[in-house]
């Protein structure tokens, strides 16, 4: 006996069973048909080798709940633990996307199903009168409670120390410590000042997180922790302290990557990722496209950088031009006065010729060195520049490559998604191009709230979470840092 | 000695030919100004030793760290600092790494006693370049570099 | 039950009831993040001891180079939170000297860049350092004998145990790094040149 999933192709089969088993209360084969593509449905049938038995469940991601809408086994099969099977295998499902409870109708009259669903933890909580129509019949309203895993999230892989506790897709806390302000005088993130900030903050990070989400260490059912990639003195910190729970608490521990992290950031923001989706992560960094067809299966990396990250031409750019760092706030406040369209700086990585290598790889090296000419030629001849223009100009570049690139990718692979991620995503214009973008060429942009896009702790624990929801093994105590980690390593055994 | 590099293929070509004259323990000190292909030439140097990862610029990092066989493949960029780069701050495992240093132009003189500098000549708008290599040190004494051209 | 960890040197981990119970080190210089939750683990099952029966953590604090040190005291500290324990820090050199006698001594270690962490003890007391110094001035130190040799778990259980007998205070769980990370603020590049 096979269980898979329903399609159009089996609607008739359905539809047989449906008339037979519910004759005037049956659903309209429209119906039926509408029910098997609607968003967040799960429609599986059984097969001996026909279809015997089908069953519905609707999730609700954002109320962290599901509702079983149908289940029906052919009559001349029943009593054979069917009916058991769908419900698992539904059950299985819920758990997996991260509901909470799990509610069903089901007639007064219909004892074994009652007494099916009371063996699974279903409990009644209402009675609804005549519920049932033509026939007038009760129904008793059951609720299945689900307990997600409560997983500990470490993350170190740069600048930000962060803790983040989640109940399954459910966000309960979020603490954050960043070492930036001892960085500004260094013009950058030092490795080792990282790694330092990293051990002082740890405590006291770990604590905020438990006292934010109101649970005791002993409470938390998995550790995750982002092993890769990153800088791999301040990764180190982290895996240090990751084991050193697992080993306290007598918990798996779940080794992550950093970047499928920060998608995994977006099931925190709705209760579920929308997949397939591409993912544009641009960071001081990190600066790559991603498409993501499953979180913990399937990550491709279309395209990075192949020189500066995004966050780190701004930096540079921001030097040139006599700024602090961090770069990226301070161009911006220069741009806000200035002229995107004053001063034409190149695309890297755009041209027809780069395409056939580089189609999805960005280069801002190009980019950085042609704003240095511009700013020492004006020095040479002793004109004025106007800051405020360049600023604009350089930022309308920068975008306009991470925008058309995230498009082409949509539109190449026929996916009308875009998620955004990483500290570069704090820069409003590019917010707003996106928008305009995505707007236009009818693309579904996703960005989660700020906290959740700069590396943050929560990020790890959503993607541990995942990992523990859908069954996987954790990982060994025997991973390392690795500071080169690829997106297709989500998980390091 | 001194290459006449035509296009920043030509600059990644030459990291790669650089590549099967390094073996772990060896310091290479990469000159030039912005945009010369400093991260071009290490980028085939990576290339040339099926380095692990994407070299990348590692400004923002300091230093990237390639698996690499035989060891690893350290890329340091020195452009934020000023004085004397203490790679040793980096724990970098130099007996079993290749070690890049871009920016490099001001100091380790007395750090190895052995290594070989590349420095890159930007004069011309376009992608032509010079690179002017000089060995330092027992360690080059006998080797030929004329594979490089 | 106490649990000593070091990452000073390589790796390791001991079990003391009032005798070491067991003692795991793994020696590579640059495996730190990977061995440290077995090392713990290994040493817990070698002892016979489980977690919950741990009644206090030390921890070496250095002086030692940086990365590696971190790991051992990120471990220390998250695991002695995790259950409540009492976590105590201790010097290196001092663990080292203790193991050795009453003698005077000069214990030091490696500290990379040709130099040489190192303090001077007479009576089982610390004189001088924790301080950094070059292999030249080892000679400063006429009459102590030189002791060098790296640290361990085993070394830094034997030191806790005897210092809390003395009250001495093992409460400072700050890193001894002794050098600051030398990047040197820069002033605004040149672009060309």
């Amino acid at each position: 006996m096979d269980l898979r999933i329903l399609s159009q192709s089996d609607l008739s089969a359905i539809m047989q069973i449906e008339t037979a088993l519910f004759g005037s209360e049956a659903w309209s084969e429209e119906t039926m048909s509408s029910e098997l593509i609607t968003p967040h449905s799960y429609y599986i049938g059984v097969f001996d080798p026909s279809l015997v038995g089908y069953a519905g469940l609707r999730l609700a991601p954002a109320d962290f709940a599901a509702d079983v809408l149908t289940i029906g086994v052919a009559a001349s099969k029943q009593g054979k633990g069917i009916g058991r099977r769908l419900m698992d295998a539904l059950l299985l499902h819920a758990k997996r996307q991260g509901a909470e409870q799990v509610f069903l109708e089901v007639k007064e009259s219909n004892a074994s199903a009652i007494s099916l669903y009371k063996s699974l933890g279903f409990e009644q909580i209402d009675l609804r009168k005549r519920y049932y129509q033509p026939s007038g019949e009760n129904a008793v309203v059951m609720k299945l409670v689900i307990q997600q895993p409560i997983v500990l999230g470490i993350e170190s892989s740069c600048d930000e120390t962060g803790v983040g506790i989640v109940r399954g897709n459910r966000l309960l806390a979020n603490a954050l410590h960043s070492s930036m302000t001892e960085h500004a005088k260094y013009g950058g993130v030092v490795p080792e000042v990282a790694a330092r900030a990293h051990l002082e903050a740890l405590s006291p990070t770990l604590g905020q997180a438990l006292l934010d989400a109101g649970i005791k260490i002993e409470q938390v059912d998995a550790i995750a922790v982002a092993n890769g990639p990153g800088l791999a003195g301040a990764l180190m910190v982290g895996i240090g302290a990751a084991k050193g729970l697992a080993v306290a608490t007598n918990k798996p521990i779940y080794a992550v990557n950093h970047l499928v992290g920060h998608i995994g950031a977006d099931v925190l923001e709705k209760g579920s990722v929308e997949l397939p989706t591409i993912a544009l992560l641009v960071s001081g960094g990190h600066t790559s496209l991603l498409l993501v067809r499953d979180l913990l299966d399937d990550v491709v990396l279309l395209g990075e950088t192949i020189d500066d990250a995004a966050g780190e031409a701004f930096d540079k750019v921001a030097r040139l031009l006599g700024l602090p760092y961090p770069g990226g706030p301070q161009i911006d406040k220069q741009a806000a006065t200035g002229d995107p369209k004053a001063i034409k700086f190149p695309r890297g990585l755009m041209l027809p010729k780069d395409l056939a290598e580089h189609k999805y790889n960005f280069s801002f090296s190009g980019l950085k060195t042609a704003v240095a000419r511009y700013v020492e030629k004006a020095e040479l001849e002793g004109t004025e520049i106007s800051k405020a223009d360049v600023a604009a100009s350089f930022r309308e570049a920068v975008i306009d490559v991470l925008l058309t690139k995230a498009i082409w990718a949509c539109e190449e692979y026929k996916i009308p998604r875009l998620l955004l991620g990483g500290g570069v995503v704090a820069n409003a214009r590019l917010r707003d191009e996106a928008q305009r973008r995505c707007d236009a060429a009818g693309i579904e942009l996703r960005i989660p709230r700020f906290s959740l896009c700069t590396d943050n702790g929560a990020m790890i624990a959503a993607l541990g979470a995942q990992l523990v929801m859908a069954g996987r093994k954790p990982s060994g105590l025997g991973f390392g840092a690795e500071s080169t980690l690829s997106v297709t390593t989500i998980q390091t055994p | 000695m001194k290459i006449n590099i035509k296009s920043a293929e030509e600059m990644e070509q030459l990291g790669s030919k650089l590549a099967a004259l390094l073996s772990p323990g060896d310091l290479v000190l990469l000159a030039g100004p912005l945009g010369a292909g400093k991260t071009t030439l290490t980028r085939g140097i990576g290339r040339g030793l099926s380095a692990e990862g994407t070299i990348q610029s590692p400004t923002f990092v300091l230093a990237r760290t390639h698996r690499i066989k035989g060891g690893k493949l350290v890329h340091v960029d020195a452009y934020r600092l000023s004085s004397a780069v203490e790679l040793d701050d980096l724990d970098i495992d130099f007996e079993n790494s290749i070690v890049i240093v871009e920016w490099a132009r001001d100091f380790l003189a007395g750090y190895s006693e052995n290594y070989l500098t590349l420095e890159i000549d930007r004069s011309s708008d376009d992608e032509s370049r010079v690179v002017t290599v000089q060995p330092v040190g027992s360690r080059w004494k006998e080797v030929s570099l004329a594979s490089l051209n | 039950m106490l649990l000593s960890i070091d990452t000073s040197h390589g790796t390791s981990a001991a079990v003391f009831a009032d005798e070491c119970l067991s003692f795991v080190a793994i020696d590579d210089l640059f495996t730190h993040a990977e061995s440290i939750g077995l090392a713990i683990e290994q040493a817990l099952q070698q002892a016979d001891v489980s977690v919950e029966q741990l009644t206090a953590v030390a921890v070496g604090r250095g002086p030692a180079p940086y990365t590696g040190l971190r790991v051992g005291m990120a471990a220390a500290t998250s695991l002695s939170k995790a259950r409540s324990l009492p976590l105590y820090g201790v010097i290196t050199l001092d663990a080292i000297a203790n193991s050795i006698s009453d003698k005077d001594l000069l214990v030091v270690t490696d500290a990379k860049r040709k130099e040489l962490f190192a303090a001077t003890y007479k009576a089982g007391n610390r004189l001088l350092g924790p301080m950094l110094i070059t292999a030249e001035e080892l000679t400063n130190y006429p009459g102590f004998e030189l002791i060098q040799q790296p640290c361990n778990a085993k070394l830094i259980g034997q030191y806790v145990k005897k210092a809390l007998q003395l009250g001495v205070d093992l409460s400072d769980l700050s890193a001894l790094y002794l050098r600051s990370p030398d990047v040197t603020p820069s002033p605004g590049k040149k672009v060309s040149g």
